[in-house]
């Protein structure tokens, strides 16, 4: 077998040990396992690492350890603990206007100020934002839950989700530390909209919904500066 | 395997997020198992197993709101568990890889009975990989992650795990043959 062979069959056996072997790519590694008595002996030596290794096994963890989880959490639900500050009335810009909603939910939106930066991609962020913002909130309403909103960022650009229970239309007001901006009658159910410049990673996206010109939820969500490990 | 629902987590976590402590317990009823195991398995020290999982949880609950919900949970607190490990693993990197002399110290097949020898000999193997190997064979082996799921568990792309994994099994191989345990 040449070296490229080698690595395509050990691939295949590799696959199949794992059960992640197709149908075509299995009727291959039969072939190749009738024609060549090096590949059953490759084969007979990866099955008796993997079974091993199997046997490896579950531990049982120690009795009191769900206890002492549960007891070393912080007395705040995670709402609370990153509950968004105080807003600060009336230093924000609202001058920003709604430039278009497009099909399928999505909306175009306009800045006040600034130009869009450069449109980043990545995957979606399993790691918390390293300032401790978190990228997803819950809106809370004085009468229950409003809704949930998520930030995210893909090929496209910066992705902002927002799901509304609300009964009634709401605007929502949207800002960064450069621009802000303005998005009227968002109705009940998923609204993705595109925020493309806004919110770089590491800045903090701070939104307010308002029915008939009164603040009913808030929220500040915001994306790590990179990807990594959840720490 | 883990068989669990994503939509059953998803509930769990958002209930958590909510303030309903019972449901983050049940999430760690859920995952307390293969946690504690995926970092005993990656630092052989029970205690600091225990105290990684403790670790884990604690972060996963602080950062419930952080969690994208397009991964698996438990792919999410899997990903905490090992980058905890692995910061362990680098505080006492002097002391890794273990030496074939130390591992030679093992007991002998007669104070130990032939099963439990050949675990110990595993687990010396194991522990001679670089953390990273061993990393993806405790996804693979111990909690029975896809590839799928352990690219997202280990941040990496399907094509490298699966690298990986080949690496790790070659190298294993190897040293299991040296003593004769395969």
């Amino acid at each position: 077998m040449s070296a490229s062979s080698t690595e395509h069959t050990m691939e295949l056996l590799q696959a199949e040990l794992d059960g992640e072997l197709d149908a075509h790519s299995r009727a291959e590694l039969a072939r190749l396992l009738l024609a060549d008595p090096r590949v059953r002996s490759l084969r007979d030596g990866l099955r008796r690492v993997g079974g091993q290794l199997d046997a490896l096994g579950h531990v049982e963890p120690p009795a009191g350890l769900k206890d002492s989880v549960m007891r070393s959490l912080p007395a705040a639900s995670p709402v609370a603990a990153s509950r968004p500050r105080p807003w600060r009335s009336g230093s924000w810009r609202y001058a920003a206007l709604l430039a278009g909603v497009v099909v399928t939910g999505a909306a175009v939106v306009r800045l006040t100020s600034g130009q869009f930066g450069p449109e980043a991609e990545m995957a979606g962020t399993l790691a918390a934002p390293r300032s401790g913002l978190p990228s997803v909130a819950t809106l809370a309403g004085a009468g229950g839950p409003l809704g949930s909103v998520s930030l995210a960022r893909d090929a496209a650009g910066m992705r902002l989700t927002v799901e509304l229970a609300a009964g009634v239309p709401l605007d929502l007001r949207v800002a960064d530390r450069e621009h802000s901006l303005e998005i009227n009658g968002l109705g009940q159910g998923r609204t993705v909209l595109r925020l493309p410049g806004l919110a770089d990673a590491g800045q903090p996206l701070e939104l307010r919904f308002l029915a008939s010109g009164h603040e009913v939820a808030q929220a500040q969500v915001q994306l790590p500066a990179a990807s990594g490990g959840a720490q | 395997m883990v068989l669990v629902s994503e939509q059953d987590d998803g509930t769990l976590v958002q209930r958590s997020i909510q303030g309903d402590r019972a449901a983050f317990e049940q999430l760690v009823v859920r995952y307390q198992k293969p946690v504690y195991n995926v970092a005993l398995k990656l630092l052989r020290d029970a205690e600091e197993a225990k105290d990684i999982a403790q670790t884990t949880f604690l972060k996963a609950f602080e950062h419930l709101q952080d969690y994208d919900r397009n991964y698996r949970f438990y792919s999410w607190i899997y990903r905490i568990a090992i980058n905890e490990s692995l910061t362990v693993l680098g505080r006492r990197k002097s002391l890794e890889p273990i030496s074939g002399a130390e591992l030679d110290e093992s007991p002998g097949p007669d104070l130990e009975a032939e099963g439990e020898q050949t675990r110990t000999a595993i687990e010396d193997a194991l522990m001679r990989l670089t953390p990273e190997l061993r990393a993806v064979v405790v996804l693979r082996h111990v909690v029975q992650l896809s590839y799928e799921d352990m690219a997202e568990a280990l941040a990496l792309p399907e094509k490298t795990v699966k690298s990986r994994l080949y690496s790790a099994r070659q190298q294993l191989r190897g040293i299991l043959e040296q003593q004769g345990a395969v």
